[in-house]
């Protein structure tokens, strides 16, 4: 089930809420957590009820692990551990990259070994990493005992189950136990609607509708059409928009709907083009995947501890793997290098930077200017091998955005393969553009109901212009209404009765 | 404000703005599905007889189409050849044959609807057989074609289908497996497109002819097109009295100029499965009946935009290859003739003789039936 359908909002959402505030009302919280984790699996089985054995199976199997962890020694301990590891991630390698490893074998040694076919489960990347990190810290005895039912709810919590964000048992277990949780809040509802909204409205007013303009254009590349220098940079912008307003939407979804419950979801994206670095990028877009992959993954090969060659290599390393965590495919792989490679000039640039003038720190506002910019085009080329499907469409996209095809072909040459209706697409890029660059975003907006654990601390610090602070009175509720009932229409993509759309 | 304050304004301005526009779309209803449409249904048979009895044909806009050309199955008998399809063989007409292609047939009845999948061509060979069927039958075989629920709007026949199936002696499908048809048409009134749709129809329709509709006080004379030139087309898309269609002159002067998508994508076809035997089972039956009645059924293919069929990755062209070897066999195991092809080159189609990537304009469509058997489809 999506959070952006009708079953979902008028259906799932609504019950799930009532009967979580009538049981925890008549004063049985385990049961009202119960109701949750038992809707929880609904909403997961919703989409093939196959996979509800396999999710099932994982909980038990990694919580009779963590028990197993805190009873035995440190020697047998680590062996339980380096089992539960290589289990999950065997469950993840098996449906997620079999397929993948297959077809590389193939390729690579000319070889014929049948494609296996099998249907990725979902949500199956983010439940395997939240138990990783559970079991990594049961190892480390920095898990207090949680009771079955309780370490259920973290793993299949339904507003972070599906695509994150990617929670820490330390920020959320303690939630469950506190019985503010159990009261039912307007304002909690006041807050995670409007934050629901925003979400929702990313998603599918704004994401779903840049998506017409850059589809086409990588569909293109594919199929091997010449593009124009200015179709490359529109495809690749309005893909750039596209998967950040597609994802910190659901993300803000997330939030939205946890806080409706009271619980506080970790923050997933904080302006990340606004960023004057790609370090700095990395702190702000999908920023729990990239706290999990330092705290479980570069921080375990030595992060910076080891000298400055093993940190590049660990810095690598680490990118490479978050590429492949992203999709079974070498062009995630191929973006994960480049990622790697651009923390590498960023880290190289800061080296240089603090040798030549250290203290320096200050800067203007054309300098920032000049880094976000920078910084968003580096993100954006990125981009280019995140979306294509494959490395040949890839190099077409980036042929053209160099300008190999061509780059002053007149005015009326501009978008000479008539692959969308650009008078409606250029413009809603520009709008985009100073959104993702000026505009506040929804942690911001919500300031003054700052309660969401913070995933680096400290880091949104600056609130909007009074105009963009949400609070409850009569001029916002008025914005709320219209956003959602855009959102809400637009849930629903083209209408098939539209008949005479052939 | 109080936050229970503000969740009342906000929960029940949302639910206001929903229902304000559910009653647009139910009232205006452009795709004539809601109550507009249950109105129509019943002038519906005034609407085909202003269409068979129409020198010029009649404006489409504002019918839904299935129910029109179910209805106009029944005047099946009064042809010599029928095709049922999608769009693609919409614009086929005798009444504008220039290639002389459509030679085979003394007058041709135009079934085909937008989207038309499996469901519709079941539906519309029931109707057909069951009405007098002509004496020869094509059918329109898009990449999509075996696969099922292709097009929601095939359930709002249900009824019929179950009495097709019956006839045709198909394995019961559960028909309500998807959403059924009055969760769609649920879910359809808030939808925003829909809506944009009817307050676009509601510009150019204005309050009042809408009004004069609900009153019933058109009458046939008032849905027939005045004389215009058929290749540059009307002010409004025209159904003709054989069912044709023409495209509106806005639609087709931007197809000259090439302000269409030329791009494949991969209209209706599930790249995981471009074949789904149970519905090629559905359609052998249904053509098996066809022969056992003694009509002559032919399978009818239709071209793609070159920049579509030279490129062999695309989604079309990949479920092209796919399914091209079943129609061959379909039609040595059936003895059963092939027209047309879905490569442009076979049937002498440029690039020019698309309104789109798929959509190939009257001249080259027509152009099909003179090309039977070709060696490669």
């Amino acid at each position: 089930m999506l959070f952006n359908s009708y079953t979902f909002i008028f259906a799932f959402l609504p019950i799930t809420l009532v009967g979580f505030y009538l049981i925890a009302h008549s004063g049985h919280p385990r049961i009202a957590i119960s109701w949750l984790v038992g809707a929880s699996l609904f909403f997961y089985c919703w989409w093939n009820p196959i996979y509800l054995g396999l999710i099932l199976s994982s909980v038990l199997f990694n919580y009779a692990i963590s028990l197993g962890l805190a009873s035995h020694r440190a020697g047998h301990a680590k062996r339980l551990l380096a089992f539960g590891i290589a289990s999950n991630l065997g469950l993840l390698g098996y449906f997620k990259y079999a397929d993948f490893f297959i077809g590389s074998a193939n390729s690579v040694f000319a070889t014929d070994f049948a494609l296996q076919s099998i249907v990725l489960p979902l949500a199956i990347s983010f439940f395997t990493f939240q138990q990783i990190a559970y079991l990594v810290d049961s190892y480390r005895r920095d898990v207090p005992e949680h009771s079955f039912i309780e370490y259920c709810l973290f793993v299949t919590f339904f507003p972070q189950l599906i695509a994150g964000p990617i929670v820490h048992h330390k920020e959320m277990m303690p939630q469950f136990a506190r019985n503010v949780v159990y009261k039912f809040s307007h304002e909690n509802l006041a807050v995670g609607t409007a934050i629901f909204t925003l979400g929702l409205f990313k998603k599918v007013a704004l994401a779903d509708n840049i998506s017409f303009f850059a589809t086409p254009v990588f569909q293109a590349a594919e199929q091997g059409v010449s593009l124009t220098f200015f179709e490359a940079w529109a495809g690749t912008l309005s893909y750039t928009f596209q998967i950040y307003f597609d994802f910190s939407g659901y993300s803000d979804m997330a939030i939205g709907l946890a806080w409706m419950f009271g619980i506080y979801l970790p923050l997933n994206f904080n302006s990340p083009y606004k960023a004057t670095n790609v370090i700095m990028f990395w702190r702000r877009w999908h920023m729990t995947l990239s706290r999990f992959l330092r705290d479980y993954l570069y921080i375990p090969l030595g992060g910076n501890r080891k000298g400055s060659t093993r940190r590049y290599g660990n810095l690598v390393a680490t990118m490479l793997l978050g590429g492949l965590w992203h999709g079974a495919a070498w062009t995630f792989i191929a973006w994960g290098a480049l990622h790697g490679f651009y923390l590498l000039v960023n880290h190289g640039w800061h080296a240089i930077c603090q040798n030549f003038q250290p203290g320096l720190r200050r800067s203007s506002w054309i300098g920032t200017g000049i880094a976000r910019g920078l910084t968003f085009l580096a993100i954006s080329t990125g981009w280019v091998f995140f979306r294509a499907e494959s490395f040949h469409g890839a190099s077409s996209v980036l042929k053209a955005m160099v300008g190999l095809n061509g780059v002053t072909q007149g005015f009326d040459r501009m978008f000479a393969n008539n692959l969308t209706s650009w008078t409606y697409g250029l413009p809603l890029i520009v709008f985009l553009l100073v959104v993702v660059f000026f505009a506040p975003n929804t942690q911001q907006i919500i300031y003054r109901h700052k309660s969401a654990p913070d995933t680096y601390p400290g880091e949104i610090t600056s609130p909007p212009p009074a105009f963009f602070r949400w609070k409850p009175s009569l001029a916002m509720a008025v914005i709320h209404i219209l956003i959602a009932a855009v959102a809400i229409l637009s849930v629903q993509g083209a209408s098939e009765f539209l008949y005479f759309r052939f | 404000m109080h936050f229970s304050r503000y969740n009342q304004i906000t929960f029940l301005g949302v639910a206001a703005i929903l229902l304000a526009v559910s009653l647009v779309n139910i009232i205006v209803d452009p795709g004539a599905v809601y109550l507009r449409g249950l109105l129509l249904e019943i002038r519906n048979g005034n609407y085909v007889e202003a269409m068979v009895t129409s020198k010029y044909g009649v404006v489409q806009e504002g019918w839904n189409e299935r129910n029109v050309k179910l209805k106009l199955a029944e005047y099946a008998s009064q042809h010599d050849c029928a095709i049922v399809g999608s769009s693609h063989v919409m614009s086929i007409s005798k009444l504008r044959d220039n290639r002389g292609g459509l030679s085979i047939c003394e007058s041709v009845l135009n079934l085909g609807v937008s989207g038309g999948s499996i469901e519709d061509v079941v539906l519309m060979m029931f109707k057909l057989l069951k009405d007098g069927a002509p004496r020869r039958l094509f059918i329109g075989v898009d990449p999509w074609m075996f696969g099922f629920d292709k097009d929601v709007q095939w359930k709002k026949y249900s009824d019929l289908y179950v009495e097709a199936g019956e006839y045709f002696d198909l394995d019961p499908r559960p028909i309500n497996t998807e959403d059924s048809y009055r969760q769609v048409l649920l879910q359809n009134l808030i939808n925003f497109d829909y809506f944009r749709e009817s307050v676009k129809y509601l510009g150019r329709k204005g309050i009042q002819e809408i009004a004069a509709e609900y009153q019933g006080s058109l009458v046939v004379d008032d849905f027939k097109m005045a004389e215009f030139d058929l290749s540059t087309g009307a002010t409004k898309s025209v159904t003709l009295a054989d069912g044709s269609h023409v495209y509106s002159s806005g639609y087709i002067q931007e197809a000259l100029a090439k302000k269409h998508a030329l791009i494949d994508n991969g209209y209706r076809i599930d790249s995981e499965k471009t074949i789904d035997y149970g519905a090629v089972e559905v359609f052998l039956k249904v053509l098996r009946r066809v022969l056992s009645n003694g009509q002559n059924v032919a399978l009818f293919l239709t071209p793609y935009h070159p920049n579509v069929f030279d490129d062999k990755n695309s989604v079309s062209r990949v479920a092209m290859e796919d399914i091209a070897p079943l129609i061959g066999k379909i039609s040595r195991e059936l003895d059963i003739d092939v027209f047309g092809s879905y490569n442009p080159d076979v049937l002498g189609c440029t690039g020019d003789e698309f309104f789109d990537f798929m959509h190939p304009m009257t001249e080259c469509v027509n152009g099909v039936f003179s090309h039977k058997n070709a060696t490669a489809y």
